[in-house]
């Protein structure tokens, strides 16, 4: 497994360059089956990321972009009536695929926003009253502007809850930076990149993944992590069972892609500036900023033997 | 700007529960004009607990002061006193806690509210009034909790429960400085609370007295016999006797009509000199001893058994052979008594004294006196005119709590008219005619009988009575009580035996003991008030000395000191240790007890785990910093892993040897 994943994750590296450590986050969270939210300043290879994760997935991708006059129908699509055959027919949106890249979901209004709430919770759309069930697997992959910018309506926590992970790429290394000047553009090379995963594969993944072993010690430890979150007071909230569920699912996923067969602190350590990071506030904060700082804080405060 | 300090909305409200908690009991005591005061003031503070009122401001403030000062000073003349010091106290603490808005003056109101707590037991020290202040601390200590607390309204009740264990584990504290806490005699005297209210039997008896008071219940004493309790028929408790007879009223005899010698012979423990006419009552050979509690009488006389022994200070003997103590009983008073009830009372009566004995006012009853005269010629002995009488009286008499109104001659209408009476009337015309026939004879008024509650016996007010005493030659003072003609179950078994509901005053529990419930509810009351006084506000020095003794075999001021201080230090220790015991850190479980050990033998050696380092990232640290240690140390790391998160406990066996073996030198 860690050979597959170490593959994968050299064939992204060769368009993303430089951020290897992101690109197994993104690998984790879709081996989990969650959805990702990629959060950055424009320009920072967000939609590059996506779009070689679907072509390296060998994933049907289709991409929405976002603008604040986008309408429901726009995404989920309509039903139009035939003349031919007196009757609606349905003409599918962008919805109905394996990997939908929603970029620059925050620019368009909460009602759109909330059109992919139950295709991403239950897997299914419902058009005229009428259940439509996507493609399995089904991922969708959103990409935000910080909130700060102008003109974007902020995800509110129910939806933020929905996305598995919450990761930010940031500014590539000096290095990195500079050979991507000096070279050809490596989005060009999408085309190039072999695909190295199977729906089978995916789905075998899914269910190993799912055995992986967690400790007592373990359990106790995100348990007193949850607590912490719950009881001090920095946080106005604290994590919820769902994404205690996440995190769990997250770390079994990441124990698994690096072959082991059950979970230690070090995986949660990682995972939970990405998996909670966007699920908890600051007491003082009302702009959602400060997720990270916060999670950071929980790891030094809570102590892994105890 | 400056800092507002808020003081929490549940610290008022608590504040103004634990306020009119502390003043209820004094409520009645205060004076009328003050009780309606308080109640404005504290309307006025609910008002502004509510935001419908404002704060007053000085000039009102100034006023309110000033006025209750005059109005106190006008109403008792003087602060000295404790009734005006309480009043002023009330005053102030209601006047404060309306001007109360910053923290400090929550602080002082508090105090001032455990002050006047303590102030309660000025008045009244019985196990309710201990209860009562209980609750009033635990609603102080509540405010004080909440005062400190930022919480919801909604959350106020959370502070009463803090409060009441605060509270229930002072109980200890409060247990050791009460057994050891040196007694000092009173540094300043504070005059007790004086009552013109006396309660119980007074010192003169008219046709009614005694059905009033049979009426009215009460307790009057209680008694706690060193061996068994007598029989009810001897349980006759004197109290003070009656000689004087104005035609209505009968009273003492004045002490002006005594000649010479001493009246009273007041008990004094350091010579034990007694007066002589005292060896003129003799016992023959019955002995009870006992111990008596009275209730506050506010009235001298002590009641015993016939022939009584006391040897308390402050107490001294009549001439009568009845009791009495200095200054009143204002408070309730334990004394020990030794009795005999087979005695001879004063063979020889001394000319004077018979004369008073004696005594009938001129005119009236004219048809008893001529009665008695006629009976006296026909009887041989004055034995046989007794009985002459009580047999009269057995034919044809009733025994009832309702007895007629009388006119003038109330012993010839008794006696031939209505011929209905309660114990009164047929002591007081048997002594009448007795009078009259030449004979010397005296009312006794005291208790007859009690009820019996556990191993001690209750005396109500219900069980007064009044019988005669009758003086025989070479016998002395006979007891003789012709309500026993009359009512033989009423000496035999009790006034309750008669009249199963003769108190009917709805106020006292006695009016309730046909409910089986209510009785049995009253009679546990009694016995905890009974033993409330008998090892709590009985505990003095003497007991102190006593405990003391006990524990050290002598008794120094520095043993106390050292007790007392060692109780405290051991009870604040124990809570302690109990809140440690129960916050304890767990022990870790296996496998991560070892790599805890592990680490700590990285003590200052400069890589110490940080809190929240996982074991992968303090391995890298201290392979780096150790590099020689890096296969141990990364072996362990695995051993670690594999043991605690993987489960294996080959590899926890395997930890703990390489745990222990592992070291940095």
């Amino acid at each position: 497994m860690e050979k597959l994943v170490n593959s994968l994750v050299a064939e992204i590296s060769k368009v993303v360059l430089g951020k290897e450590h992101q690109i197994k986050m993104a690998l984790a969270c879709l081996f989990s089956r969650g959805h990702l939210l990629i959060e950055d300043q424009p320009g920072m290879g967000k939609t590059t990321l996506a779009q070689t994760l679907a072509k390296v997935l060998g994933l049907e991708y289709s991409r929405v972009q976002f603008t604040s006059d986008l309408l429901p129908a726009d995404i989920v699509g309509v039903s139009i009536f035939d003349q031919q055959n007196s009757q609606f027919s349905f003409h599918p949106g962008p919805i109905f695929t394996q990997l939908l890249l929603a970029d620059e979901i925050n620019r368009t209004s909460p009602k759109t926003q909330s059109a992919l709430l139950e295709a991403m919770e239950e897997g299914q759309v419902t058009i005229d009253g009428d259940a439509k069930k996507l493609p399995s697997p089904f991922f969708v992959i959103a990409t935000q502007n910080p909130e700060s910018q102008d003109g974007t309506f902020p995800l509110p926590e129910s939806q933020l809850d929905r996305f598995l992970m919450r990761i930010s790429l940031g500014y590539p290394d000096a290095d990195v930076e500079r050979a991507l000047l000096a070279g050809e553009d490596p989005r060009t090379r999408i085309s190039e990149l072999r695909c190295l995963m199977t729906p089978e594969k995916l789905h075998a993944i899914y269910q190993k993944a799912g055995r992986v072993q967690a400790s007592a010690s373990l359990l106790d430890y995100i348990q007193r992590l949850i607590t912490y979150t719950r009881t001090s007071t920095e946080f106005s909230y604290g994590i919820s069972t769902r994404g205690a569920l996440s995190l769990m699912r997250c770390a079994r996923t990441w124990a698994f892609m690096h072959g082991r067969g059950h979970i230690i602190p070090e995986d949660l350590q990682i995972l939970l500036p990405s998996v909670v990071g966007h699920r908890v506030r600051d007491a003082a904060d009302y702009s959602g900023q400060s997720g990270y700082a916060l999670v950071e804080r929980v790891l030094n405060n809570v102590d892994v033997i105890a | 700007m400056a800092k507002v300090e808020q003081i929490p909305r549940n610290c008022f409200a608590w504040l103004l529960l634990a306020l009119i908690a502390v003043i209820i009991p004094h409520g009645l005591r205060l004076p009328v004009w003050e009780s309606i005061a308080l109640v404005l003031v504290l309307t006025w503070r609910v008002q502004l607990y509510r935001g419908v009122w404002t704060y007053p401001n000085r000039l009102v403030k100034t006023v309110l002061t000033i006025g209750s000062a005059v109005g106190l000073f006008l109403q008792y003349g003087t602060l000295y006193g404790l009734d005006p010091m309480v009043a002023l106290l009330m005053i102030s603490i209601m006047l404060k806690a309306l001007e109360m808005n910053k923290k400090r003056d929550v602080i002082v109101v508090i105090f001032l509210g455990f002050f006047t707590t303590s102030t309660q037991f000025l008045f009244s020290q019985t196990v309710f009034a201990f209860l009562y202040a209980l609750l009033c601390l635990a609603l102080l200590v509540a405010a004080q909790i909440s005062l400190y607390q930022e919480r919801q309204l909604s959350e106020m009740a959370e502070a009463f429960p803090m409060a009441g264990k605060i509270v229930l584990q002072s109980i200890p504290v409060m247990l050791i400085l009460f057994l050891l806490f040196p007694r000092v005699g009173s540094l300043w005297a504070v005059p007790l609370p004086q009552s013109d209210a006396t309660t119980g039997i007074s010192d003169s008896m008219s046709p009614g007295d005694f059905s009033k008071l049979s009426k009215n219940g009460g307790k009057a004493f209680t008694a706690s016999f060193d061996g068994d309790i007598p029989a009810h028929r001897d349980l006759y408790w004197r109290g003070l006797v009656l000689s004087h007879f104005d035609g209505r009223t009968w009273s003492p005899n004045r002490w002006g009509s005594y000649p010479g010698g001493e009246l009273v012979d007041w008990v004094d423990s350091a010579t034990s000199k007694k007066a002589d006419w005292r060896s003129w009552a003799v016992p023959v050979g019955n002995p009870v001893d006992y111990e008596i509690i009275l209730e506050p009488t506010h009235q001298p006389w002590l009641f015993s058994l016939p022939l009584a022994e006391l040897n308390h200070d402050e107490t001294g003997i009549t001439r009568n052979y009845t009791w009495i103590k200095k200054g009143g009983v204002s408070q309730r008073f334990r004394y020990r008594v030794e009795s005999d009830l087979s005695y001879e009372m004063a063979r020889n009566l001394p000319p004077w004294l018979r004369q008073l004995e004696l005594q009938l006012p001129d005119d009236f009853n004219p048809r008893t006196v001529a009665t008695a005269r006629q009976w006296a010629q026909e009887e041989s002995s004055t034995e046989a005119l007794i009985s002459r009488f009580l047999n009269f009286i057995t034919r044809e008499f009733t025994y009832t709590l309702e007895p007629p109104l009388l006119g003038e001659h109330t012993v010839d209408e008794f006696l031939w008219q209505s011929q209905r009476g309660f114990c009164e009337h047929f002591a007081s015309s048997f002594v009448i005619f007795m009078r009259a026939a030449g004979v010397p004879a005296r009312v006794v008024t005291g208790y007859q009988g009690g009820e019996k509650i556990e191993d001690f016996l209750q005396v109500s007010q219900a069980d007064a009575h009044a019988w005669a005493e009758v003086w025989i030659r070479d016998r002395g003072w006979v007891r003789v009580d012709p309500t026993s003609a009359v009512a033989p179950s009423r000496i035999e078994s009790g006034i309750r035996s008669v009249f199963p509901r003769s108190v009917n005053n709805p106020l006292s529990m006695e009016a309730y003991t046909h409910i089986s419930l209510l009785n049995e509810l009253r009679k546990q009351i009694d016995i905890w008030d009974y033993n409330w006084q008998r090892w709590v506000l009985n505990y003095n020095k003497d007991n102190q000395v006593g405990l003391l003794e006990k524990i050290f075999g002598r008794v120094s001021a520095w043993h106390a000191g050292a007790t007392m201080v060692f109780g405290v230090a051991l009870i604040i220790g124990l809570i302690t240790a109990y809140y440690w015991w129960q916050t304890r850190p767990k022990p870790l479980p296996p496998g991560l007890a070892e790599f805890s050990k592990f680490c700590k033998k990285f003590k200052n050696s400069g890589v110490e785990r940080h809190t929240g380092e996982g074991s992968r990232d303090f391995a890298k640290r201290a392979s780096s910093k150790f590099p020689q240690h890096k296969d141990a140390i990364e072996e362990i790391t695995r051993l670690f892993e594999r043991g605690v998160y993987a489960e294996d406990f080959e590899a926890l066996k395997e930890l703990k040897v390489k745990v222990k073996r592992f070291s940095l030198k």
